[in-house]
């Protein structure tokens, strides 16, 4: 990998930007313009692992799913340099063919989201009655749930504040934890059975104790990872809403 | 079915006239089905007939509109020409576009459907829990139960908004997987290769 040179030119791929690490793989195998059904693999792995480098430096979050591919790629040139016990069956044993027949699917499916854009573009420029009410009703939606999904550090913040005010009422309560999370999950549910949300603030029962409010949060969050519900924050360090998510039990 | 009095001078009562009325007024797209519930003696074959006369109408007589098939139904829309002018009329910002993750796992589910996250995901080879959301809320996928799979995924597919969004008579005016452009070329190739993995799988079986 260290060996750049061999390659003839090495990539400034870090000012592209890429879906997922199959998006990074069709756009190798077309940039080097090699033949798909015989990928050389050791150079396609050197680029790739490049872009993985460059990439993992500055955003870690998605780092994972390339560097899952990046293992996928390592382990099929490795098995490429072992000697094949039988010429006859090369073309099936291909430690490659898995892994080409993704790469052609994926962009099999890439050109029919381009197909989905063209159409997206034309609609666009077509107009009915009714179009106005149309996008009313939209507008409307994207108002009541903004986009931003609030992140764990948005969360983490309006507990802090929650807990805040907790501290103010200076009243001690020793007690043992007289409620389970089941018992916390229960209620948010019964809070959102009847309009599909609440504010995040009006889940923290005032007067309860704070142990109570720390197993509401683990409650949120535990309701949160498994889809009932759904958090949102309509502007950055603005109050967080709670929506009815589609894995939501009544 | 019409007050005579209230027909204006020289207005017309043949089907291809109804038909159009009917079209002009509402504002979602309408079937053959339908518009041949609402008019007497008519047949769905017959509708298609006149909704196809009516595109000549238009066309001939170089009308500002015409008739676009749209989720299986016909509506009458102005002709692209005009979206300059139509687009002065409204006061907000035209909706944002669909990102390029959100068109990919809508193409995949469109042609998959009903389809579980985890094959999405498999598909794409990054998680589409993000994507997934944005598309329920704007309505272009919906929930279709649950897969028999481990856990019980749930399953999703396209709703009729995807294909009123898109502006798509139906699902089967996307293209045919055989009818994509492979850029990688070397049709023959990919075939033997797909022979080959159905040998092997064949091969499996029998063992």
């Amino acid at each position: 990998m260290a060996d750049v040179e061999s390659t003839g030119h090495s990539v400034k791929l870090e000012t592209l930007d890429f879906e997922g690490p199959l998006d990074l793989l069709v756009y190798l195998v077309k940039k080097n313009e090699v033949d798909i059904y015989d990928i050389p693999i050791a150079l396609i792995t050197e680029q790739f692992l490049e872009y993985v480098e460059a990439m993992t430096r500055e955003k870690l979050e998605s780092a994972g799913e390339f560097l899952l591919m990046a293992a996928t790629l390592m382990r099929i040139k490795a098995q490429m340099l072992l000697p094949q016990p039988d010429l006859d069956d090369e073309e099936l044993e291909d430690p490659r063919r898995e892994l080409v027949l993704k790469i052609i699917e994926y962009q099999q499916f890439k050109e029919i989201a381009e197909h989905l854009r063209d159409h997206e573009s034309s609609r666009r420029l077509l107009f009915s009655r009714g179009y106005r009410e149309w996008l009313a009703e939209d507008e409307a939606r994207a108002e009541e749930e903004p986009a931003d999904r609030a992140t764990l550090g948005d969360l983490l913040r309006a507990f802090a504040n929650v807990m805040e005010q907790a501290a103010r009422d200076r009243v001690h309560h020793l007690e043992p934890l007289a409620v389970t999370i089941e018992e916390k999950v229960d209620f948010i549910r019964g809070r959102l059975r009847q309009d599909g949300r609440s504010s995040f603030r009006e889940l923290f029962v005032v007067g309860e104790p704070r142990s109570h409010w720390i197993v509401t949060f683990v409650a949120l969050l535990e309701m949160a990872r498994e889809g009932e519900i759904r958090l949102r924050q309509a502007e950055r360090f603005g109050d967080i809403n709670v929506f009815v998510g589609e894995g939501f039990k009544k | 079915m019409t007050d005579a009095s209230a027909v204006p001078t020289g207005a017309v009562l043949d089907t291809k006239h109804i038909v159009e009325a009917l079209l002009f007024a509402a504002d979602e797209p309408l079937t053959s089905g339908q518009l041949a519930g609402l008019i007497e003696e008519t047949t769905p074959t017959m509708i298609e007939d006149i909704v196809r006369d009516l595109e000549a109408d238009y066309a001939l007589q170089r009308r500002a509109f015409g008739i676009k098939r749209i989720a299986d139904g016909f509506q009458i829309v102005t002709r692209s020409d005009y979206a300059a002018w139509i687009e002065r009329l409204r006061a907000a910002a035209p909706r944002p576009r669909l990102s390029r993750p959100a068109l990919e796992t809508l193409a995949i589910i469109a042609y998959k459907q009903p389809v579980a996250r985890v094959e999405l995901e498999s598909i794409r080879g990054v998680s589409v829990d993000a994507v997934l959301r944005t598309l329920l809320e704007r309505g272009l996928i919906q929930v279709a139960g649950r897969g028999e799979g481990l856990g019980r995924p749930l399953l999703y597919r396209t709703t009729g908004h995807f294909l009123e969004y898109f502006g798509l008579p139906g699902l089967d005016a996307l293209p045919k997987p055989e009818e994509l452009e492979v850029l990688f070329a070397d049709r023959e190739r990919q075939e033997e290769l797909e022979f080959e993995s159905e040998v092997d799988a064949v091969a499996e079986e029998g063992e």
